[in-house]
């Protein structure tokens, strides 16, 4: 564990990881298109434009996700100092931020030919719609702050104070009476939809956590050179190229 | 898939178009930063 904060170990070692992750998403993601344009049946109620769920969903997911993973690591970097964690952070904002702004869009454009409308304030879009204001404000808050350490630790509180809309956008249709409908995915019971409509929604899961993690793993060797600029083995990696 | 083709591609579009445009960050990103260590490395 200790070596996985050394960031040459870190550099290295994301550098073998790569092409695998690279070749597992597209696996995933040509397999979850492919079953969920044209071998998932239509639905009875929403006929073919619950085809829209195989990108929505992934997005909605993944942007509670990543912010999840973006206060697990601003955590362990404002207790422990590891540079590693705030990395992590710092790589992970702008994808998070994509991710919900995708999930807003189409869900957006789902809503309008199912609810008639493209935007309701309901507790599901507006906590999602803060969501990504949290992020943005992340973002905006580390590149408005010269010192790299002093915005490291701010944003690192912001992601922290932050981490309170998370279980408001996941139980929100739970707790308040919402337009947008119940979880259909649960960890605690039976998913609420047919095997050939679920596997090729956890093909587009997988396909888009793999794309996540291969946009995290580049910046984050990216980001590991700029930071160790001064470090020897930079100069190595650097004279190898 | 009748009248709801229009949606389901924009749908698919824009999210084609902004994990794209994440990719296109990533390696200008990448890009920018070897060449500012390689001129570092040049000056010294």
């Amino acid at each position: 564990m200790k070596r996985l904060a050394s960031p040459k170990y870190c550099y290295q070692l994301i550098g073998k990881i790569l092409p695998w992750t690279s070749i597992a998403c597209l696996i995933c993601m040509s397999y979850g298109l492919y079953a969920g344009l044209f071998l998932a049946p239509a639905d009875y109620q929403q006929g073919e434009a619950f085809r829209i769920m195989y990108v929505h969903v992934p997005c909605a997911i993944l942007s509670l996700t990543i912010y999840s993973i973006l206060f697990a690591s601003s955590l362990v970097f404002l207790v422990w100092r590891l540079k590693i964690a705030d990395i992590i952070a710092e790589a992970s904002g702008g994808i998070g931020a994509t991710y919900t702004l995708l999930a807003l869009i189409t869900g957006a454009i789902w809503g309008k030919p199912m609810w008639g409308t493209w935007w309701v304030w309901d507790a599901r879009l507006t906590s999602e719609l803060i969501l990504l204001f949290l992020y943005f404000g992340y973002l905006g808050l580390r590149s408005a702050i010269r010192d790299p350490n002093t915005a490291a630790r701010a944003v690192a509180i912001l992601a922290i104070v932050g981490m309170v809309d998370i279980p408001i956008v996941h139980f929100s249709v739970e707790w308040w009476e919402t337009l947008h409908q119940g979880p259909s995915l649960s960890k605690f019971t039976k998913p609420n939809i047919a095997k050939e409509m679920l596997y090729p929604l956890l093909g587009m899961l997988a396909g888009f956590f793999l794309f996540y993690l291969n946009v995290l793993l580049y910046r984050m060797r990216s980001l590991l050179l700029y930071r160790e600029r001064r470090t020897e083995w930079v100069s190595l990696v650097l004279r190898e190229n | 898939m009748g009248n709801y083709t229009l949606y389901i591609s924009v749908s698919y579009f824009v999210t084609s178009l902004l994990l794209i445009l994440n990719i296109g960050f990533m390696l200008s990103e990448r890009r920018k930063i070897k060449k500012m260590l390689k001129s570092i490395a040049g000056n010294l």
